[in-house]
């Protein structure tokens, strides 16, 4: 999807016919109010899911730095095998060497440190390729790169959050009032979203 | 109703059926979004297609074939039986090496992943198998006088009630009210009409229901919107 013709179309709702004409925002501060829009959008539901396979186990390496862009680990599964989700404290109490011993990964951690990082268990002893089910932040939109992958629900709720931003903006368009009501909007299809596509 | 007459009752209740202050490509930008989110709300546009699978692949990006995709409701397989859903969860617990697993009949279970990743199990193992998707879908753009919207007839005019909102809310101040009474009605057609699909989801068995948009209390939205500075109601 591409969002120039929905945020073209927006601008006779904040008082203008064209980008030149805007008079109290600039385009940028547009495009930066539908960027942290979609931003948001994206930490609360897998709105652009994936099977990430950028990465392969390492014999020897437990640890592994999570790609670019991640939210959220929906599954994983080395070679096509199902890891199970355990917790660094189940692994603790289940063998004291597994961050050491090397054998089959069955289980995949994310608690070890930080919230960038995960750790295979027990040590995989081969190379294998990880496919790692998640959900990502979608790459920065602007001017010059305007597109999303994305159900076309989408402009309607950017461009009720871009003219929540905008309206709430201090200066001379300011109308708290009326950003509130469009928050609001945005808020309701957040919801419908949520309900939808969270599962 | 079509577009040219909805349009029309929105430069009417306007006052401005020159459409000076309200363009006609504003009016039916406004038009078509309120038939998106009224559709969205309530999942009432059903569309059926066939979706090919490829040999051996157990992931798919609907998005990349239904550019109207919103949510799956049945799915059935080349000899018209119904594939259920299922989680990552629960193909984990049957076989935790199902992403391998293969059939020369095609899956008998699929299962969606956020707006559009949709896996099968088990996975083709030859080309030419395809599933038929029934599935919540998003309107087509309204862009001539006679096209008519695909959402239920007497809910048409909602649709002017929305293009009315949504034109009016930029004004704000005294306008805001009037704005606001708008997407009340609209609201109230979308309401009737979600818990009438909900309705018929439910005894349909799809596999996905419409929002729930009870618990989303549509006049406390609206009278939070008017509240004066002082926190009194307008």
């Amino acid at each position: 999807m591409d969002l120039t013709t929905p945020l073209l179309n927006l601008l006779p709702s904040l008082y203008a016919d064209a980008w030149g004409s805007l008079e109290h925002w600039t385009q940028a501060e547009i495009w930066a109010y539908a960027d942290e829009a979609v931003q948001r959008l994206a930490r609360e539901f897998p709105l652009q899911p994936e099977v990430d396979t950028s990465l392969a186990t390492a014999a020897g390496t437990g640890e592994y730095a999570l790609p670019a862009g991640h939210v959220g680990v929906i599954a994983v599964a080395a070679a096509d095998r199902a890891l199970r989700l355990a917790t660094a404290a189940e692994m603790d109490a289940y063998h004291r060497d597994w961050k050491t011993e090397q054998l089959t990964p069955q289980w995949y951690v994310l608690d070890t440190v930080g919230t960038g990082v995960i750790r295979l268990a027990l040590v995989p002893a081969d190379i294998e390729a990880l496919a790692i089910t998640r959900y990502r932040l979608p790459a920065t939109l602007a001017a010059a790169s305007p597109t999303i992958t994305a159900p076309g629900i989408l402009q309607d709720y950017v461009a009720f959050a871009v003219l929540e931003s905008a309206w709430k903006r201090q200066g001379d368009a300011q109308q708290p009032e009326v950003a509130e009501f469009a928050g609001q909007v945005a808020t309701l299809l957040v919801s419908a979203m949520r309900a939808i596509w969270r599962g | 109703m079509n577009l040219g007459e909805i349009r029309a009752e929105v430069s009417r209740r306007m006052d401005d059926t020159s459409n000076v202050r309200y363009s006609v490509g504003r009016i039916e930008q406004a038009i078509n979004q309120g038939q998106r989110i009224f559709a969205f709300l309530t999942l009432a546009i059903e569309r059926s297609a066939a979706f090919n699978l490829a040999a051996n692949t157990v992931w798919y990006n609907v998005l990349d074939t239904l550019a109207d995709w919103v949510a799956p409701l049945r799915v059935e397989d080349s000899s018209s039986r119904r594939i259920r859903p299922a989680t990552i969860r629960q193909l984990d617990a049957l076989s935790r090496m199902w992403r391998a697993d293969t059939a020369a009949t095609g899956p008998t279970r699929y299962g969606m992943v956020g707006t559009d990743l949709m896996f099968v199990h088990p996975a083709p193992d030859g080309a030419g198998v395809a599933l038929t998707l029934k599935y919540a879908a998003l309107p087509a753009e309204l862009t001539v006088d006679g096209d008519t919207p695909e959402i239920r007839a007497q809910y048409h005019i909602s649709l002017a009630d929305y293009a009315c909102f949504f034109l009016k809310l930029p004004e704000g101040g005294q306008e805001l009210p009037e704005a606001l009474e708008y997407w009340r009605r609209f609201q109230e057609a979308v309401a009737t009409e979600n818990q009438f699909c909900r309705d018929r989801a439910q005894q349909a068995r799809y596999d996905t229901l419409p929002p729930d948009l009870e618990p989303i209390d549509i006049r406390k939205l609206i009278q939070e919107a008017t509240r004066g500075p002082n926190n009194a109601a307008a």
